[in-house]
């Protein structure tokens, strides 16, 4: 399988269940609900350290917001309902209360629920007040800029991740160019997040390490500097290898990620020195969701 | 489907249905219904005496008609469904009640959503809407919940409220918010004089001085007072972010935390 002339390897991405939720930010103004979301969602790359994989999955307009200001909806996805549970109180205490003028709110509904304001309201030290309001329960906190308005709790779920797919090319220049015309076309899609850097890393990692406290290393088999020296996955003229790793909702999201971000890769950069495309996996024996690269291009 | 219950009674006789558990129709037949107890004057009774029953109340939904201006305690103890009374009822509608709907067309008598004597607190949960006017204490020892008026109201509106929210349309200024220690009186209806007149009934003393507020959680609020009350005057006044509001907080006399606001110049 071909796409604008880059083969595609006949393989699978293998992705994960996740405990996942989605919150919506707003703010006066959609400098500070950046502001504020980049906060929340920093050190969110992997759940390998960061407990979490966080990322904005879209900018909502005024009208699609709860208190009708601009904002943003964000999807958080972690190992387990404890770290969850865990990391979104202690994220949205230190980055979204503390941001001028930001509300939170659940941006998904479900009798699973992950704490907000459930913890944050003791902050108003007995001058918080709790209001609900059809149905939902708000808490208001007085702060120095007026008072900050959060829910509840918000919705949990079962969501996937892991879904990847990689750009082998022979410049760094071209595969960044592919990579940034991928994200860009996931970017668009609602469900779905690319939580690292820029969408993609260049640390694609394997299972397990030489050294017994680490649970993952680098997976030498695509790195283009130990060619020769370990079994490797690449050929000659592939120098640089980037992969961009899809968070989301459903596995069918996921699927659809992968593709809009392949075929744009492939648009962008199939002449430009993007040699092939391939997908991470642990031989399918860790994961329950296996992506294979030519069904989900079909 | 709705159980339909229509006051067939003559001859001016005040009815009180507080021992009535709505909730406990359902799965019930009309015989059955017919049955339960209401008091006449006074005098305990039977549903069927008074109200012509038809229906079902599967799903927990209730529409009463014909004059109910003397019919009191209305949905009192209401957990869920939604009663829909399409004229004016008399006092204590929706006393204790814990959750569900009651949407009244006319005017409503004292005490809605109070307590039932006897007790400390009142309505718990749930929503009362009263598109024309109430008597007084309107709130009295509110709790949970939310009574929207869309007409004016009699004295002592929110007294000794404990939480909850009460919005209406102009209310009368007498004991406006006396004795609460939480909740939201929220004054619709733009009325420039309104900080005057809380200063002239004596009532700013116990409250703070007015503050402009923010609008985040008013903008939730406005959103489901609209939907409740579907009304075109309450949507511009209350969904209308430009205008400012005011917020007096009290009653200082009880170190209350509770608030009241309106619309300020």
């Amino acid at each position: 399988m071909e796409i604008n002339s880059v083969p595609i390897d006949a393989t699978f991405a293998e992705a994960f269940d996740m405990k996942a939720t989605r919150l919506i930010l707003t703010a006066d103004d959609l400098q500070w609900v950046h502001e504020s979301a980049a906060a929340l969602t920093g050190f969110g790359t992997s759940v390998i350290a960061c407990g979490l994989e966080i990322a904005i999955e879209q900018e909502l307009a005024p009208a699609e917001t709860p208190d009708g200001r601009p904002g943003v909806a964000i999807l958080a996805f972690a190992v387990s309902s404890k770290e969850l549970e865990k990391q979104i109180p202690r994220r949205t205490g230190q980055c979204v209360l503390t941001c001028p003028t930001t509300a939170i709110y659940a941006g998904v509904d479900g009798d699973k629920r992950v704490p907000l304001g459930k913890g944050l309201r003791y902050f108003g030290d007995g001058y918080q007040i709790s209001k609900v309001v059809g149905g939902r329960r708000y808490w208001r906190i007085p702060v120095m800029d007026g008072e900050f308005v959060c829910e509840q709790d918000t919705g949990r779920f079962d969501g996937v991740g892991g879904g990847n797919f990689m750009m082998i090319g022979t410049d760094i220049a071209s595969v960044t160019l592919a990579c940034r015309a991928a994200v860009a076309a996931i970017a668009k899609l609602p469900a779905v997040i690319t939580p690292f850097a820029g969408g993609a890393t260049r640390s694609g990692s394997k299972v397990g390490s030489k050294y017994k406290t680490l649970v993952a290393s680098t997976n030498e088999a695509y790195c283009p500097t130990l060619r020769g020296v370990v079994p490797s996955e690449l050929s000659e003229n592939e120098h640089i290898v980037l992969e961009v790793v899809i968070d989301g909702i459903t596995a069918n999201d996921v699927a659809g990620a992968m593709r809009a971000g392949i075929y744009a890769a492939c648009e962008a950069a199939g002449h430009a020195g993007l040699l092939r495309i391939s997908a991470g996996n642990y031989g399918g024996k860790l994961g329950r969701h296996h992506f294979h690269l030519h069904e989900v291009l079909r | 489907m709705t159980l339909q219950l229509e006051n067939i009674a003559s001859g001016g006789v005040r009815l009180d249905l507080a021992e009535l558990d709505f909730d406990a129709f359902v799965g019930r037949s009309l015989d059955e219904l017919k049955r339960q107890p209401i008091r006449i004057d006074g005098r305990l009774s039977e549903l069927g005496e008074c109200f012509h029953v038809t229906g079902s109340a599967e799903d927990c939904r209730f529409i009463m008609c014909g004059d109910c201006g003397l019919v009191d305690g209305i949905g009192t103890r209401l957990k869920q469904g939604k009663i829909r009374i399409e004229g004016s009822v008399g006092s204590g509608l929706g006393r204790n009640m814990r959750g569900g709907l009651i949407d009244v067309c006319g005017n409503a008598g004292n005490f809605v959503g109070g307590p039932l004597r006897g007790f400390r607190s009142a309505m718990r949960g749930g929503e009362i809407v009263v598109r024309g006017n109430v008597g007084e204490f309107c709130g009295y020892r509110l709790r949970r919940g939310t009574i929207l008026v869309l007409g004016s109201s009699g004295k002592g509106v929110g007294a000794e409220m404990v939480a909850g929210t009460i919005a209406i349309g102009l209310p009368c200024m007498d004991g406006l918010g006396v004795g609460m220690r939480r909740g939201t009186i929220v004054c619709l209806r733009r009325d420039g004089q309104i900080g005057e007149r809380l200063v002239d009934k004596g009532l700013a003393g116990n409250f703070s001085a007015p503050h402009p507020m923010s609008n985040v959680f008013r903008r939730l609020l406005a959103d489901r007072l609209v939907h409740l009350g579907d009304d075109e005057l309450l949507l511009r006044a209350t969904t209308d972010m430009t205008r400012v509001w005011q917020r007096l907080m009290g009653d200082r006399a009880v170190q209350g935390l509770g608030e009241i606001w309106f619309e300020g110049e």
